[in-house]
């Protein structure tokens, strides 16, 4: 059971790690704004205007 | 699923539901689907004005002068073609570097060059079909209110980390794990649940502790108590090395309930700014003369005593004496008044009177902040902001279950001993067990999730909704109550009779000539009953603004001149030198809906109309509208519309102007059905994103479904707590089971709410 003791703690740290990566992201403003990103990504690339003219 | 309603047609472009005649959602499907805008060079004036370095100093958000940036309020966003044209805006104009969209907010951030002309900026998006208007910094609403997101959204993060990982060590400790590791697994357990308890619950503490300072129970009050109460039973559980450990079916809950509280904030949309009536009047820009000066000012910036033009169709931003001769004035804003009203010099003009006539010199006799409208609405804005802490349904019933359970947990404890004859310890540890597993997860988590998505659905119906218990006030409403004039109406004219019946052809091309310039509403009815075939020339065309136009033709004198009629409506005579050759009579148009949506509404409500206009023409409309009213008053003042409501307290009331607020505001549920006048104010239940009055009845929808959810949601949770308690009062559960129906509980009232979305 010797292993917990590294596994436990690198465990924690891999959480810990993902919880300060979502602070950072939410800190950037990345989850400010939840309803436009759904209506941006079925745009086509900006040059794909020339597909409808 | 809902019908579809008649005249609603999926969009040729992008499939939302539309019912705009040319069956395309919105201009940017519009222009995609056409492929084509009206390009650079069809705009021909530019509003110079917001190029003026004092006035773009105001609207520029950047620190940085090389890449200014500004927020414009868009309206008429729809749908994502909307988004996509409009980040499109660096492809169409090279002044704007690049252009960001918040669609649930309809704002559009935009950085531009050095040498960019905001006012060609504002007049493209208004040609594309986009309407804006810029904001300042201060009026950004959710600056506090983002801070308050993210708070919010970390608490979340952490708790449902935590959470997780609780649950990891508690998964080895159910598998039967004892002796020195399960008590280091559990210690851990416990270092993991201290940032829930202290940080993650913070909000439960400040809910409770308000609750209790102003004397009633909320959802809160209980929750703290159970999660410190099992907090302290599982450290003394596990201290002692026997007995119960609750971190991670606690630390779940926290978890469970914060998601349903975010869901809920975030479905609720930011209503109006601090401070008032900010969008309505202050942002445009007027030219004024100050002591001999002439300037350019915002309408914030107006004093005392300028002299201030005010051009055709703008709204006149403070009172003041009128200085040009004549001027015409749409009043209906304050006074519900449908007729517009011609004044002469040195009468008083008011602030939120629109200007019919050419352009109107007014020397201003107050500012932005003391003029009488500014005034209503801050009377207005006081008494929203004290009515607005109400309770939802799904509080008040919660409170009992809650007070219930809390009871039963604590006669456990306290006779548990004496009467069954059990140990304090196994009382104690009954006592937390009925608390952690049938109190509180079900009712806090399934009320503000079925509100939270009943909010949603409303605004994709384009209904924004104050707060949830608007929802139930809805349904409590016995009464509805219309204003006439831009609520029932549109507020346009149009030509309804005419002496002699036909009127031949030469009349007419007369008439449209004589009213070519005007910008009178009649002048505007007749271009839109009649179609002009052939030139001819008038000369010496002569307006006196809101009385009578002439001109000549071949040597004779022709006038268009107001004519009186025995009711009360808008009445012109046409004049051939001093002979009246006919007589036409406007009325305000209806809105096309109204009669049907009348009809339906009259089943389950009693009806009534309160105007500001003459009683005559409510009168008149009568007729029109096919169903009986209990009562339909005409000449009201605004504080006559407050007292009407004041003695029928279950009202609904749906109106659109300044003369409607005070109303609206103590009215059990007021909706403002014109939303862009609506956002800038703070007040009302609700108001309509799309024009007309058909998201009435989407609204009524929802909130029946709404409240058929919510019931089934506390029936469940009753059957559930009663199971559930009776289980751990009996010392059925082990921890294995309350952990494993704290989520299952959690799952079931989530499917139950989820039907609420479709």
């Amino acid at each position: 059971m010797t292993v917990l003791i590294i596994m436990i703690p690198m465990a924690l740290l891999l959480g810990f790690g993902f919880v300060v990566a979502f602070i950072m992201s939410m800190k950037s403003g990345q989850y400010d704004d939840l309803d436009t990103p759904a209506h941006r990504m079925l745009k086509e690339d900006s040059n794909g205007r020339t597909h409808h003219e | 699923m809902n019908q579809l309603a008649p005249q609603q047609l999926p969009c040729l472009h992008c499939l939302a539901l539309t019912s705009a005649h040319d069956q395309l959602c919105c201009s940017g499907c519009r222009f995609i689907h056409r492929g084509g805008f009206s390009t650079l060079r069809d705009i021909v004036s530019v509003d110079s004005l917001y190029d003026q370095e004092g006035i773009r100093q105001v609207y520029n958000l950047s620190q940085n002068p090389a890449q200014p940036m500004y927020r414009l309020q868009i309206q008429g966003l729809q749908c994502s073609s909307c988004v996509h044209i409009l980040e499109d805006l660096p492809l169409f104009l090279n002044s704007v570097i690049t252009a960001r969209v918040n669609f649930a907010n309809g704002e559009l951030l935009i950085e531009t060059s050095q040498d960019h002309s905001l006012g060609l900026i504002l007049k493209y998006l208004d040609s594309m079909g986009y309407p804006a208007q810029l904001l300042k910094e201060n009026e950004l609403a959710d600056a506090q209110n983002t801070q308050e997101d993210r708070a919010l959204l970390a608490r979340l993060a952490v708790a449902g980390a935590c959470a997780g990982n609780i649950m990891l060590f508690s998964v080895a400790i159910y598998g039967g794990l004892i002796g020195e590791t399960a008590f280091t697994f559990n210690g851990i357990s416990l270092l993991l649940f201290l940032p829930v308890l202290l940080y993650c619950a913070q909000p439960f503490y400040r809910g409770a502790w308000n609750a209790l300072r102003l004397g009633y129970l909320t959802v809160d009050v209980p929750l703290v108590a159970a999660l410190w109460l099992s907090f302290s039973a599982s450290l003394f559980n596990w201290w002692r090395g026997s007995g119960n450990v609750y971190f991670d079916s606690t630390a779940g809950f926290v978890f469970f309930i914060l998601l349903s509280r975010w869901f809920l904030r975030t479905s609720q949309r930011r209503w109006g700014h601090s401070g008032f009536s900010k969008q309505i009047l202050k942002d445009s820009i007027f030219e004024i003369e100050r002591i001999g000066e002439q300037k350019n000012v915002l309408a914030s910036q107006i004093l005392e005593g300028d002299v201030t033009l005010v051009g055709y169709h703008q709204r006149i931003p403070v009172d003041g004496l009128l200085m040009s001769q004549r001027a015409v004035l749409d009043t209906s804003w304050m006074t519900g008044e449908s007729v517009p009203r011609a004044l002469d010099a040195n009468m008083a003009v008011h602030a939120g009177d629109k200007v019919l006539s050419d352009s109107v010199l007014f020397r201003a006799t107050s500012n932005v902040q003391n003029s009488q409208l500014a005034q209503s609405l801050r009377r207005v804005e006081a008494t929203s902001l004290s009515s607005s802490t109400r309770m939802s349904l799904f509080d008040k019933s919660a409170q009992w279950l809650l007070l219930a359970v809390f009871i039963c947990s604590g006669l456990i404890l306290l006779l548990g001993p004496w009467i069954f004859g059990l140990s304090w310890d196994d009382a104690f540890e009954r006592c937390i067990g009925l608390l952690v597993v049938a109190c509180p997860c079900a009712i806090a988590f399934g009320g503000p999730l079925a509100y939270g998505i009943s909010l949603k659905r409303a605004l994709e119906k384009g209904i924004v909704i104050r707060s949830a218990d608007v929802l139930d006030r809805v349904l409590e409403c016995k009464n509805i109550v219309f204003d006439k004039t831009g609520t029932l109406t549109l507020g346009q004219f149009e030509l309804v009779r005419q002496t002699p019946a036909s009127i031949p052809d030469w009349m007419k091309e007369i008439i449209l000539e004589l009213e070519k310039k005007s910008h009178h509403p009649v002048a505007d009815a007749f271009r839109k009953s009649w179609q002009s075939t052939s030139r001819i020339e008038l000369t010496d065309v002569t307006e006196t603004p809101g009385k009578k136009v002439f001109g000549l033709y071949k040597g004779r004198l022709y006038s268009v001149q107001t004519h009186t009629s025995e009711n009360s409506s808008l009445c012109v005579a046409f004049l051939q030198d001093e002979e009246i050759l006919a007589t036409f009579e406007f009325e305000d148009t209806l809105r096309e809906e109204v009669p049907s949506l009348l009809a339906k509404l009259e089943k389950s409500f009693t009806l009534n109309i309160l105007s500001g206009d003459r009683t005559a023409r409510v009168k008149n409309l009568l007729p029109h509208l096919g169903v009986s009213f209990a009562e339909a008053h005409g000449d009201l003042s605004p504080q006559d519309k407050s007292r009407w409501i004041r003695n029928n307290p279950k009202s609904l009331m749906l109106g659109d102007g300044i003369n409607d607020v005070e109303a609206l505001s103590q009215a059990h549920v007021g909706i403002l059905v014109q939303g862009p006048l609506a956002k800038g104010l703070n007040f009302g239940s609700a108001y309509f994103m799309q024009p007309g009055l058909e998201s009435i009845k989407d609204l009524l929808n929802i909130a029946r479904k709404n409240r058929r959810i919510v019931h089934h949601n506390l029936f469940f949770a009753l059957v559930y707590n009663i199971t559930a308690g009776v289980a751990a009062v009996s010392g059925w559960i082990d921890p294995l089971m309350a952990a494993a129906l704290m989520p299952l509980s959690s799952l079931l009232i989530l499917v139950s709410t989820l039907r609420v979305s479709r």
